[in-house]
């Protein structure tokens, strides 16, 4: 087990007005889920439309699910990043099974995709997730123009850039929390690279992609995801204060029992501040270590 | 369209017959500092192939952040006045400022945008942008999606014609800044990840290439180069590629020396201007295999170099040998070709 040290906040940070999404791949995990927690929940692993039982492996499959999902509200669906034309049938048939179903808001990994939607879908709520790569209030305002309300930042850009684009933009700014983000996207799956259309679910299967030095990661779908969990918990206080306050889990490789254990922590952590129980129950539920990504300008996978 | 990284190389590689030349000034482009142009020789590089009637476009394809926009339309200012024809960009939010102030420049879109599908082209379109340069990747690449990509109208398609086939998407790889990033500012106050970041115009630590394990169930299953692709092999489609359309045919390389990158630009010349003399062809796709092999075997001298440079002598070694430096590379090619 990782040698986790957590910095406890002392105060409590009493914040009323924050929200808390979740994003999952599987239709197991949404059923799982406990709903009061998250005011938000992506749903659709958005790097491989092939892994068994993913939301975006079959519309018929969505719309069956979604039926007995009773906050429709709550869910963004997401859409494959850079799709190649000839998966852009795929994704419309999602799409169109998605406003069958109730569902009003989509993410998109790419400008193109937001453009088509605004377009051609102009009824979904458009959102942005982080492969869109939003670097620059520029890019914010731009996406902002093609109608999108809210959104992730690229993954790279430190607390400070996020702070200067939220405050130049009228988007809800996202800022993932917890759980293991998304590194980079192939086209090639590491797992059936000889037989591409051959999925074997092996990505399911636990575990690591280790770089000897420099550190490991994992493969989910044809994305590499980091090994460390992102935890910003102990830097709350200090991301209420500089002024974002809509909060994901990133839950793509999380059990729904993890994500739900997590969302009760980060839950408790902004009413009544983060204890040591909290950080014990953290260690459990992120055993390879945590980290804090790129928001102090320091290697993602780097704990201050 | 062929890299320059140097001022000494611009006379060979357009005599090579190249019509295009791209580099980049040190700190504003997508690769490290080594293989890029100081402000001041790039300048005389556009004197000279101006002078020689071809075209010259600065590449500033890297993520910046947002105090640093308006530094890098000062650049483009700078260099749009002194007669550069085009730049490349991955920077979505500086296409409004470049069309409102220099409507007159080639704008092309940088592999790090990886436009994949007609609906990004149809998007980029709507911005003004000329020419997309598609990832470098075989399935973007290949001969069925460009078809369906150049039924979009008025956005012309660049592509790496030689390269490598990239196993993470162009742009959409965090891969070396997660594992390694050291973010430092440069004198003048940008704020460049010199290790680590390659979207933000550091050095990329070739991750995805080097040696790995995978392990399951808490053993080791396979090692080796596991997430390592091989090389873009589109120069074989080539007579289907023109018949497309494509804009731009485009060489990688600002790593390789003046030797590698003009004898690569002067075979796709020679199979460009040979499209129906089949023997010529043949005759110069067999040298430019050969050429795919050295360049590989160098490529592998870096990597070999990279996981050895946790130790000092070997750091400095890899420093030398990693600059493009022609004798070394000649002295192999006269030794395997």
């Amino acid at each position: 087990m990782a040698n986790i040290s957590l910095k406890m906040s002392e105060n409590k940070i009493n914040i009323k007005n924050f929200s808390l999404s979740v994003t999952i791949g599987s239709l197991d995990s949404l059923s799982q889920l406990k709903g009061e927690y998250f005011d938000k929940i992506f749903i659709g692993n958005p790097f491989c439309v092939k892994i068994k039982n993913s939301v975006l492996n079959s519309a018929q499959l969505l719309k069956k699910e979604l039926e007995k999902y009773p906050a429709l509200e709550k869910i963004i669906l997401n859409l494959p990043v850079s799709p190649l034309d000839e998966e852009m049938g795929h994704i419309e048939g999602l799409l169109q099974e998605a406003i069958n179903s109730g569902i009003r808001a989509v993410s998109v990994n790419n400008f193109g995709a937001a453009y088509w939607i605004k377009k051609s879908f102009p009824e979904f709520k458009l959102y942005f997730d982080t492969f869109a790569n939003v670097y620059t209030l520029k890019d914010a305002i731009l996406m902002q123009e093609l109608g999108a309300k809210a959104g992730l930042l690229a993954t790279e850009i430190s607390l400070e850039e996020r702070v200067s684009i939220l405050k130049g933009t009228k988007m809800e700014i996202i800022t993932p929390v917890m759980g293991y983000f998304p590194i980079a996207f192939s086209r090639y799956c590491f797992f059936s690279s000889r037989n591409q259309d051959n999925c074997l679910n092996s990505c399911n299967l636990d575990h690591i992609i280790s770089f000897n030095r420099f550190g490991s990661v994992k493969q989910k779908g044809r994305a590499l995801f980091s090994n460390k969990s992102l935890s910003l918990l102990e830097h709350l206080p200090l991301l209420l204060s500089s002024g974002l306050s809509s909060f994901r889990i990133e839950g793509l490789l999380m059990a729904a029992s993890a994500i739900n254990a997590s969302a009760e922590i980060f839950r408790k952590a902004v009413n009544s501040g983060f204890d040591s129980l909290d950080a014990g129950r953290l260690k459990n539920i992120f055993p390879e270590g945590l980290c804090n990504g790129y928001f102090f300008s320091k290697s993602g996978q780097e704990y201050l | 369209m062929a890299p320059i990284n140097n001022l000494h190389y611009v006379n060979k590689i357009l005599d090579s017959g190249a019509d295009i030349v791209y580099g980049g000034i040190k700190g504003w482009s997508l690769r490290p500092n080594m293989f890029e142009m100081r402000q001041k020789d790039f300048i005389q590089a556009i004197k000279k192939v101006k002078s020689r009637g071809k075209k010259i476009f600065l590449a500033m394809n890297c993520f910046y952040s947002t105090n640093e926009i308006e530094k890098a339309i000062e650049m483009i200012a700078k260099m749009y006045a002194l007669g550069i024809d085009g730049v490349i960009i991955s920077e979505l939010g500086l296409v409004g400022e470049i069309k409102k102030q220099f409507p007159q420049l080639d704008l092309h879109l940088s592999v790090q945008t990886s436009a994949s599908n007609s609906k990004d082209l149809e998007f980029y379109k709507s911005l003004g942008i000329d020419c997309v340069v598609l990832p470098r990747n075989l399935k973007e690449c290949s001969v069925s999606n460009i078809n369906k990509l150049s039924k979009v109208e008025n956005i012309g398609i660049e592509i790496f014609i030689l390269g490598d086939d990239s196993c993470n998407l162009d742009g959409r790889c965090y891969l070396s800044s997660y594992l390694c990033q050291k973010v430092r500012h440069d004198s003048t106050g940008r704020d460049f990840s010199a290790l680590g970041s390659a979207n933000k115009s550091g050095y990329c630590f070739l991750i995805c290439k080097r040696q790995c394990s995978y392990f399951k169930d808490g053993g080791v299953q396979s090692q080796g180069r596991l997430l390592k692709r091989g090389d873009l092999v589109i120069y074989k489609d080539l007579k289907e590629l023109v018949s497309l359309g494509i804009k731009v045919l485009k060489v990688q390389g600002r790593e390789f020396s003046p030797f590698i990158s003009c004898r690569m630009v002067s075979c796709l010349k020679n199979m460009l201007l040979n499209l129906e003399n089949a023997d010529k062809y043949n005759k110069t796709v067999s040298e430019l295999e050969s050429l795919i092999k050295l360049k590989q075997r160098i490529q592998d001298r870096h990597l070999y170099l990279l996981e050895k440079s946790s130790n000092k002598i070997w750091r400095l070694l890899r420093e030398f040998l990693q600059r493009p430096i022609d004798g070394l590379e000649i002295l192999q090619w006269q030794i395997f070709h």
